[in-house]
């Protein structure tokens, strides 16, 4: 065999070589990121058991995304999976328009690898200010809410979830800054009378 | 012996194929048709756009009434058996189907009773409301009124559900096999008696005169949302590369 031959075999194994690597890690990845068949519950989660399905609207910083309902806060497995599809409602928080305080969470950044379109959805959610209307929509009602500060916390600073059913909140969660897991961005917003 | 050998492989390769063909009656092959029809009381049967009853039949029921489904299917081709035929069927407005109990439980699988055919279900997604389900085989020469396979749906209609809301149960055959002595692979024409040539339908109409039109959102507030840290909404590396490796270990 020549010299050059050989050459383009070498070539031609390392290739095979390392796409199959490549094949295996992304395949391990995904087993790591989340479950690929996820449909079903997705489906169930972006409905409430009135069959609404609620959309989150934030016009100042160009975000519109689906509404993933009652996603458990603490699974972290279930939570990667209903990101994939739009932004998380926390398990246990105050649905849409019922008294309480409704917390939603999403990316702020994520595995470039990973499924999913919503992997930056928060990543502009510094630029809110107090009085920014974030929004939530249905098919039978749009619900409005004003930003009323935002800051900084700790991951266990988990008080930022609590309920006061005296009032109808919107709290929005995510990693910040983004890129890192060091802390969480808290948006918080109240319905607009 | 190659030439031996050419030439059986060259009379296989011609009389064979011949054969199979030879085998299939008419062009079409399999002629199946599938009708799904609705009860309310499990003896008087509609279809919603079958021949047989007017155009825009409904079946008509109140909420929290149960609601029955039957599902035939028949050849009506002279000698072609049909095999593993596959088909999905889906519910509108699935948050009001209760309890369903799709064909393969052993009561509903086999309505007619012949103890030979029967449907299993294969999957029912109740968010979307969509099921998958296959019938093992049909013979030929059969009609809808003899010799059809027939399997039962039922589901109880929710007690919450909205007055008027319109439950439309549809089903279509999405593959199956011919068989003579040969299978065959998927060779169909599907068809059902029903508003397209693909489709058959049950139009249920909920009556719930009582109830609120549109429901609110029920809160699922609690005082304490059980959490013990904020969710991990970011890229960890190190707990990838943990996970990472803790996963090939178990490889070995």
């Amino acid at each position: 065999m020549s010299k050059r031959n050989k050459i383009i075999l070498s070539v031609f194994i390392v290739a095979i070589i390392l796409g199959s690597i490549v094949l295996v890690i992304r395949r391990i990845n995904q087993k790591l990121l989340g479950p690929i068949a996820i449909n079903k519950t997705v489906a169930e989660n972006h409905r409430d058991i009135t069959g609404r399905q609620y959309t989150l609207n934030i016009k100042p910083i160009n975000i519109e995304a689906p509404i993933v309902l009652n996603v458990d806060g603490s699974d972290k497995g279930e939570y990667i999976s209903r990101l994939e599809s739009g932004v998380a409602h926390m398990k246990g928080s105050a649905l849409p328009g019922s008294p309480g305080n409704t917390v939603i969470f999403g990316h702020s950044s994520y595995f470039s690898w990973a499924n999913g379109n919503y992997k930056k959805v928060f990543s502009q959610l510094d630029k809110l200010k107090r009085g920014d209307e974030v929004e939530i929509k249905s098919a039978q009602e749009d619900l409005s809410f004003n930003v009323l500060d935002t800051k900084v916390v700790k991951p266990n600073d988990t008080y930022v979830v609590n309920q006061d059913l005296s009032k109808h909140l919107l709290t929005l969660v995510t990693c910040w800054p983004a890129g890192t897991v060091e802390n969480r961005l808290v948006v918080t917003a109240e319905e607009a009378e | 012996m190659k030439k031996v050998l050419i030439v059986l492989a060259s009379v296989l390769a011609v009389v064979l194929p011949t054969w199979v063909i030879a085998g299939f009656t008419g062009d079409l092959g399999v002629d199946l048709h599938t009708r799904l029809e609705g009860s309310s009381d499990n003896s008087t049967w509609l279809n919603y756009t079958a021949e047989d009853n007017p155009g825009d039949a409904t079946l008509s029921v109140s909420a929290g009434d149960t609601v029955y489904l039957r599902l035939k299917t028949w050849d009506t081709s002279d000698t072609i058996v049909a095999n593993s035929i596959v088909y999905s069927g889906t519910f509108t407005n699935p948050q009001y189907v209760n309890t369903p109990d799709f064909l393969g439980t052993g009561t509903n699988d086999d309505l007619d009773g012949d103890g030979v055919l029967l449907y299993s279900l294969t999957s029912y997604d109740s968010g979307s409301g969509s099921a998958v389900f296959g019938l093992n085989g049909i013979y030929p020469s059969s009609t809808v009124d003899t010799d059809y396979e027939s399997g039962g749906i039922t589901f109880t209609t929710d007690p919450d559900t909205p007055d008027q809301t319109v439950i439309l149960a549809t089903v279509q055959i999405t593959s199956a096999e011919e068989e003579l002595w040969i299978s065959r692979a998927p060779r169909i024409t599907d068809r059902a008696l029903a508003d397209d040539p693909s489709t058959t339908r049950v139009r249920i109409l909920v009556n719930n005169p009582t109830a609120t039109p549109t429901p609110t959102p029920t809160s699922t507030a609690t005082a304490t949302v059980a959490v013990s840290s904020l969710p991990e909404t970011g890229p960890n590396l190190l707990s990838l590369i943990y996970r990472w490796l803790a996963m090939i270990s178990e490889l070995f």
